[in-house]
């Protein structure tokens, strides 16, 4: 019995180096950073939808010139983004701008079922968190323009999922959009309850999106 | 000449006045207040950081690419009404 947990935990330490090997070599070979969201039944993931952990804070210009003008700068505002490729540009929700104090850059129009309609556009900075498979903490992002969506922040009051990673703030804050998506790799597997997410940095160093 | 504008009117001086923007600066952001272009720059951060510079933080101004733009989706299946079941 001893014997057998003693080999079992040998076979768990070799399968993890050898992980974590595979992983260092894909590091070294430039594989983008990415990852792969596993929901805890298939159900949960056509229920809540794709989501990725981000943070909005204001772009640097605005902070500068809060802090030229000695007013605090408004702390980072965490959540979750639904990716949505139904969505042309990525967006954020209207009560997330808001609660950074942004002021609309301009007013588009956008369409929709409902028809034409003006949004406002803002000027934000978006972090995107990726955990690679080794558990380290992957951010990037950049200074966009994007569109503020009214009454995406209650998306949470009606879709009953529970994140394994409770500390983190249950809020949808944006939506990322096919703006961010050209740069990324995203596969969808439904039955399974499972997608994976990878960045390609190369092709975001070249041009981020509506900078 | 607008005073004491809001975005809305700025919006629609720099709609009103898109063509002829077109003709002079094509791809570049402008800088609106007051109802006409006050400076023009080859991207968004250098435009909202001279704005702000400018203007401070209370003050209206509209910050714009100079493109024909046509709408665009947020979302189809937000606008839907789909995205939840």
């Amino acid at each position: 019995m001893g014997s057998d947990a003693k080999r079992k935990a040998r076979e768990r330490a070799v399968k993890k180096r050898l992980a974590k090997d595979r992983h260092f070599a894909k590091m070294k070979r430039g594989v983008p950073p990415g990852f792969i969201a596993k929901y805890a039944d298939p159900n949960s993931l056509a229920v809540c939808g794709p989501v990725l952990k981000a943070i909005w804070t204001v772009p640097p210009a605005l902070a500068k010139a809060l802090t030229d003008s000695s007013r605090s700068i408004p702390a980072p505002l965490p959540g979750y983004m639904l990716i949505d490729t139904g969505a042309a540009g990525t967006c954020i929700a209207l009560d997330a701008a808001q609660g950074l104090g942004l002021t609309p850059l301009r007013l588009e129009k956008s369409y929709g079922a409902g028809g034409l309609h003006e949004l406002p556009v803002f000027g934000a900075q978006l972090t995107i968190i990726i955990v690679d498979p080794m558990g380290r903490e992957v951010s990037m992002g950049g200074d966009l323009q994007v569109k503020g969506i009214p009454e995406l922040g209650e998306y949470f009051r009606y879709v009953p999922v529970q994140f394994a990673d409770a500390a983190f703030p249950r809020r949808m804050v944006g939506l990322i959009g096919r703006d961010l998506l050209r740069h990324a790799t995203f596969v969808y597997k439904g039955s399974i309850g499972q997608f994976d997410f990878k960045l390609d940095l190369g092709s975001l160093t070249q041009r981020i999106p509506g900078t | 000449m607008v005073t004491g504008s809001t975005l809305k009117d700025e919006q629609a001086a720099f709609d009103a006045q898109l063509d002829e923007l077109l003709k002079t600066h094509p791809g570049k952001y402008v800088l609106f207040k007051d109802g006409r272009p006050v400076e023009f720059f080859d991207d968004y951060p250098s435009a909202y950081g001279a704005a702000l510079k400018r203007y401070g933080l209370s003050e209206v101004f509209l910050i714009a690419p100079i493109i024909k733009s046509k709408p665009q989706p947020v979302s189809i299946s937000w606008e839907a009404g789909v995205m939840i079941g």
